[in-house]
């Protein structure tokens, strides 16, 4: 559930431009981890994450501006630390495993809906869930961790990888289609690995 | 279709509820640390740069800033009083030298006047010396001028009497008497030339001393003028030397 804290961030911001260091460290704290797991989750690289996140933060720092009235705060921040890690991406290299461009058409009917007996046996091992999210294809995984770690709508996702809605929904339901069949099924898990 | 849906909402939720139970990873408490004292550094320079903007951040805002027609306006008339100010300032600069600190303007005839003057005394004497020569003879008759041969063949008997019975003093005397006569004769003559020779000193004194208050007032360029001028005039006068007595206190 999205909590309705888009005012409260937007009041924060306001408040550190106007000089309150601790509205900056409420902002901080409220976002730290969410932003954190999804470029973790993005990239698979811990110190590339943190050099992304403090990018990020320090970018908001940096700028003068106070936030856009049509744009949540939440959105902004995920946007700059998308953009910071595709810059990056892009002046580096990527060094991640590629993956083949996924074609949903092609995969959505394979998936199985998992059993409720499935959903119970779901793996609560770290490198498992690590290795699901590292299976799904890169389009997939931004959509999965925008809305497991920032908690954004669908609209709002739509909005910061700039994809229509729909394809974003659709994405959004094979990522989790799928991550429930490798997470459920280890021999699943073993094919893919 | 509702009943699927739902199952596809409660689906979704569990997932997700169970990635962000069980996702791990979080940034250092070091990087927090730097992130935070980063955004508490730039609100101090933020607030140090507000306390002292810039003259030309400040000019910016007053010009652009809110009611910034009537501020164009007064800085448009202030320009134009600044410009008034200066134009009058520099006539009168330019004015002041004619009005008070000049040399007059008769100054620079003074020496050519001095040295004319001279001149003109002596010819005025000449002048009256050949009127009066010329009206006793136009004026006198005949019988006067008998008269007047009568009266200085006497005179010169006389003298020539006086030279007689003077004859042992009289060689004595003759030397410095035409002497003294002539330098009596060069006294006179030269009595309006020294009055002339006077005034042109008198003048060049106020010079010199107008000259040194140039200096003082430190007017070097009028200064300068006035000596070119003074050297020119007078050639021969070691200036420098008058002015230095000029400064020695009497």
């Amino acid at each position: 559930v999205n909590r309705p804290l888009t005012d409260d961030d937007a009041a924060l911001l306001r408040r550190y431009r106007r000089g309150d260091a601790a509205a900056f460290a409420e902002l901080y704290q409220r976002h730290r981890l969410g932003l954190f797991r999804f470029l973790l989750g993005l990239c698979g690289d811990h110190a590339l994450a943190e050099e992304v996140f403090q990018d990020t933060w320090m970018s908001l720092i940096r700028s003068q501006s106070e936030q856009r009235e049509a744009v949540q705060f939440k959105t902004w921040l995920y946007q700059i630390g998308r953009n910071r890690l595709i810059d990056h991406w892009r002046k580096h290299g990527r060094h991640q495993a590629g993956h083949d461009e996924y074609d949903e058409q092609q995969h959505a009917p394979h998936d199985p809906q998992p059993s409720p007996e499935q959903q119970l046996t779901l793996s609560r091992d770290q490198q498992r869930l690590q290795a699901a999210l590292a299976d799904l294809p890169e389009e997939q995984r931004e959509v999965f961790l925008l809305r497991a770690h920032g908690d954004l709508e669908l609209a709002e996702i739509a909005e910061l990888t700039q994809m229509p809605a729909e394809t974003v929904k659709s994405r959004l339901r094979y990522a989790l289609q799928k991550l429930r069949r490798l997470l459920a099924d280890p021999a699943a898990e073993e094919l893919s690995v | 279709m509702n009943h699927d849906q739902h199952m596809l909402d409660e689906q979704e939720r569990q997932m997700l509820e169970h990635f962000r139970q069980h996702s791990s990873g979080e940034p250092s408490a070091q990087l927090d640390a730097q992130i935070l004292a980063a955004a508490s550094a730039a609100l101090r320079s933020a607030a140090t740069t507000e306390a002292k903007p810039g003259l030309s951040t400040r000019l910016h805002s007053w010009l652009f800033g809110a009611g910034g027609r009537q501020r164009w306006s007064v800085a448009l008339a202030g320009v134009a009083c600044l410009g008034i100010g200066v134009s009058l300032t520099w006539r009168t600069f330019e004015q002041t030298p004619d009005a008070f600190d000049a040399v007059p303007s008769a100054a620079p005839l003074a020496p050519a006047a001095a040295r004319m003057a001279p001149l003109a005394e002596s010819a005025i004497l000449a002048d009256e010396a050949q009127r009066s020569r010329a009206v006793p003879s136009t004026a006198m008759t005949q019988g006067d001028r008998l008269d007047a041969a009568k009266a200085e063949k006497k005179l010169s008997e006389s003298v020539a009497n006086q030279h007689l019975a003077e004859e042992p003093t009289a060689d004595a005397l003759r030397e410095p008497l035409p002497q003294a006569t002539g330098s009596a004769a060069q006294r006179a003559a030269s009595k309006p030339v020294e009055v002339a020779e006077n005034l042109a000193q008198k003048q060049l004194r106020t010079e010199l001393q107008q000259l040194l208050k140039l200096r003082r007032d430190g007017w070097t360029d009028e200064a300068d003028a006035l000596f070119l001028r003074l050297m020119r005039e007078y050639p021969e006068l070691d200036i420098d030397a008058q002015l230095q007595q000029l400064q020695q206190p009497d």
